[in-house]
């Protein structure tokens, strides 16, 4: 509630809340949408100090509180979004504090143009308005600030304004507002009317959007210290705006608003930040379940609040990165059960193993989209293997943390981006129609295959994780002796013996085939026989047994012979029966009527029936013996 | 409309929520591994016990791993099977203690068309050549003996199916040969044991 004034103050306060509001760089400044835009640090990631929302403050619901619940209290601090900042432009910052006297807060701005700027805040029990002026170096950067806690102390924070030096704010329009279709559709993540593969990086500064954008990446997580959302008013094209036009997707992050564990905040914090078209996601808590570092922690019903009062007010999915779902026992992790749309886990190193059991994991709980975030290996040979090992295990997203490092990382950065590029040009394989009963891998060696419709072509994705070179055969249901087999990326072919090929993986490694114009096969099974003897219906299920599409299939033929009982006369109804295209691995259901009813209980059949596709190019009949109306 | 006693039965089945639950084993006899030389015929005799309702066999076949039936069922390349089981015999397995026996055994016989059936082996299989796999009964399950006019079908197309194996051995030397052979190497071993007396 908002906190009045009376007598001479009470005309002071509301020209100063008509500032914070209107005439303030930052979009949070009073901390009435959690601590969306800010960031959370202590001692060396462990201590005792808690990040909260008070609602004691100088205006408004909310202040930002810092306090130490124990006695581990060194010093903590929450730091602001980097703020893209013109070169040689002067600030002010003001902001309320209130602490008891004695306790150690302060503001400190690093890199101005006379160094780094600190200013110790005020702590006499009331909240005492604090102002600190700077200007940047000579060349354009960021602006952030730090707040700090020293000791074992609580101090709250409110109001917090950044202006130029000279008071004014510069203005920015928001171009792109707006909901994107976003929805989920089983174990995928729809985004615009299709199945969204994600690649991206998380914690992209705004000046380095450009360089990402550039990398192929498709999606950017705002998590941790540049950028989590739309948080600043600079005159320029806004954070969101850039991504968007960049062809980038951006998942705000409200991970420090969620650890506050204040559900009611979340209302707001969804009606300020979620409607932009760049928003395909709702990046809730990172690691809400890591019990082991206090101020990360988010209990499973706190998180469930969390994500319910954000979603009063978004479609978006809500995502989650769960720090114990990569490794056991995984007990942890299942009381999050609804909180998030996406699962997420961050089975960062190189043992591949650890990607198989979040999936698990996952899956075992409630089957949803799993996206992964994947860290800078030691090995960066490693990286591309890695990614296509998880896309293989089931994740439909990769986000790698953080672009810094990659971006440091030259042999890094350039196996991110063949990643990027390798799984977006074989989008439609991973999306495209199961077809794995009809292939199995070497022993060791991980593999997908699917088929794209659109093209006619079988894909089979697959992976070593061992340094051990492995030689094998894919057994493939139906392929032809002769088939040429193209192994993307490497520029090279395979002939496939009679139902099979082999290929040998030296160590961590990756091959993905590509197997166009397959002939392929069709088998059918009798679903059930029920109805009328006069009008029984044999509904048949056909299938398409090859890796090569079953185009126009259909019941083309059906004979019943008599092998037992008193003579009579089956009456066959109209063929052919039309079925349609049948995938690799697919099936369809198609009916034949036969009117029974001259024949007695005892009399039995051999039937022969003739299904078909491609114009007839494939065929088979099936037979079944001793088969009843 | 008049309903067809089948049809009736059919609804009272549906609606009592009656589930499909016989879980017939089959069992390959002697054994579910075979070998013969290339050109010989050799198969599968079998025992299938069933635990509820009616089973009648509807097809066989013998399918090289891996196998995913009906979807991946690849015949070997070391020879030809023919279905016996239900191609020349109409095998009916019941419940315990119902119209007909719990449990049906036969073995191979290639002549009496017996067993599960048979495998040509291909006279050009080089020996020592072999693949593994499984036999795959189809079968149709109703509650009473099929013949039975009040019988419902409870399903269609079910699976039965066991581990098998063929083998294309090396042959076996013929009585005669073998015994001039063995008469061979007795008569070069006593001639060594002269010989070395004889240097002594």
């Amino acid at each position: 509630m908002k906190q009045f004034l009376v007598g001479p103050l009470l005309a002071l306060v509301f020209l100063d809340s008509a500032l914070v509001a209107q005439n303030n760089i930052l979009k949070n400044g009073g901390f009435e949408t959690g601590l969306m835009c800010y960031g959370q640090y202590e001692n060396n990631g462990t201590g005792d100090y808690q990040f909260l929302l008070s609602t004691d403050a100088h205006s408004g619901t909310y202040s930002a509180e810092i306090a130490c619940t124990g006695t581990n209290c060194t010093k903590a601090w929450l730091i602001s979004n980097f703020i893209p900042a013109p070169a040689s432009q002067s600030y002010s910052i003001s902001l309320y504090s209130k602490c008891a006297a004695g306790a150690q807060t302060a503001v400190y701005i690093p890199g101005m143009v006379n160094g780094d700027v600190s200013s110790a805040l005020a702590c006499n029990g009331a909240w005492t308005l604090n102002q600190v002026s700077f200007t940047t170096p000579a060349a354009a950067g960021y602006v952030y600030f730090y707040i700090f806690a020293y000791g074992i102390s609580t101090v709250q924070v409110d109001d917090v304004v950044l202006t130029y030096g000279d008071g004014t704010v510069p203005v920015s329009t928001t171009l792109h507002a707006g909901v994107r279709p976003v929805s989920i559709s089983g174990q995928n993540v729809i985004v615009d009317g299709a199945p969204y593969l994600a690649l991206g990086f998380y914690d992209v500064g705004y000046y380095d959007l450009a360089a990402v954008a550039a990398t192929g990446a498709n999606t950017i997580n705002g998590f941790e210290v540049y950028n989590s959302s739309d948080c600043y008013s600079t005159g320029q094209k806004s954070y969101p705006d850039t991504a968007f036009e960049l062809g980038l997707n951006f998942l705000p992050d409200s991970s420090t608003t969620a650890r506050t564990q204040t559900a009611a905040v979340f209302p707001a914090v969804a009606q300020t930040f979620a409607p932009h078209l760049a928003n395909i996601g709702w990046y809730l808590a990172d690691e809400p379940d890591f019990v082991e570092v206090a101020p990360d922690y988010v209990p499973p019903a706190t998180l469930l609040a969390e994500s319910a009062a954000l979603k009063t007010q978004t479609s978006l999915p809500v995502l989650a990165v769960f720090q114990h779902a990569h490794y056991t026992p995984g007990t942890l992790v299942p009381p999050y059960n609804g909180s998030v749309d996406v699962w997420m886990s961050e089975p960062y190193g190189p043992d591949f193993s650890e990607i198989n059991f979040a999936v698990n994991l996952f899956n075992s709980i409630q089957t949803r989209p799993i996206w992964l975030a994947e860290d800078l290996l030691a090995d960066t040979t490693m990286i591309v293997p890695k990614a296509y090992w998880a896309i293989i295990a089931g994740a439909t997203g990769i986000l790698y943390y953080d672009w810094t490092e990659f971006q440091a990382s030259p042999s890094g950065l350039a196996a991110a981006e063949q990643v990027f590029s390798e799984l977006k040009g074989l989008n439609s394989a991973i999306f495209g129609d199961k077809m794995d009963s009809l292939v199995s891998a070497p022993a060791g060696i991980a593999s997908m295959s699917r088929f794209d419709p659109a093209t006619g072509t079988a894909y089979i994705l697959s992976a070593n994780s061992g340094s051990q070179t492995v030689q094998g055969n894919f057994a493939v249901n139906g392929l032809a002796a002769g088939q040429q087999i193209a192994v993307l990326y490497e520029n090279r072919t395979i002939t496939a013996s009679a139902g099979s090929f082999s290929d040998t993986f030296a160590g961590v490694s990756r091959h993905v085939y590509s197997i166009q114009s397959a002939t392929t096969g069709l088998t059918a099974t009798i679903a059930s026989t029920t109805g009328a003897t006069n009008a029984r219906d044999w509904k048949f299920q056909v299938y398409n047994t090859g890796i090569g599409p079953a185009n126009n299939a259909a019941i083309s033929g059906l004979t019943l012979t008599q092998t037992g009982g008193t003579a009579c006369t089956p009456v066959i109804g109209t063929l052919p029966v039309a079925l349609g295209n049948i995938a690799p691995a697919a099936s369809l259901l198609g009916d034949v009527i036969i009117d029974f009813s001259s024949c007695g209980s005892t009399a039995k059949f051999t039937m022969h029936l003739t299904v078909s596709a491609n114009g007839g190019a494939s065929s088979a009949t099936i037979v079944r013996n001793n088969l009843r109306m | 409309m008049k309903m067809t006693s089948r049809f009736f039965w059919a609804l009272m089945w549906m609606g009592a929520g009656v589930s499909i639950s016989a879980s017939p084993v089959l069992t390959l006899t002697p054994s579910g591994d075979v070998s013969g030389t290339p050109g010989s015929t050799v198969g599968w005799g079998f025992t299938i016990t069933n635990d509820a309702d009616y089973i009648e066999i509807t097809s066989a076949q013998y399918c090289v791993n891996p196998v995913n039936f009906p979807v991946v069922c690849n015949p070997s390349m070391l020879g030809i099977f023919t279905d016996f089981i239900s191609q020349f015999n109409d095998i009916i397995v019941g419940a315990p203690g119902g119209t007909d026996p719990s449990s049906v055994s036969q073995s191979f016989d290639p002549v009496a068309l017996t067993g599960i059936g048979s495998f040509a082996i291909s006279a050009l299989d080089l020996v020592n050549s072999g693949d593994t796999g499984q036999i795959v009964l189809t079968y149709n399950l109703t509650s009473l003996d099929p013949n039975d006019p009040n019988a419902v079908s409870l399903g269609t197309d079910l699976v039965l199916s066991a581990n098998a194996s063929v083998t294309a051995g090396s042959s076996v030397p013929e009585p005669g040969s073998a015994g001039l052979m063995a008469t061979a190497l007795a008569g070069l071993a006593v001639g060594r044991r002269l010989l070395s007396r004889s240097i002594r």
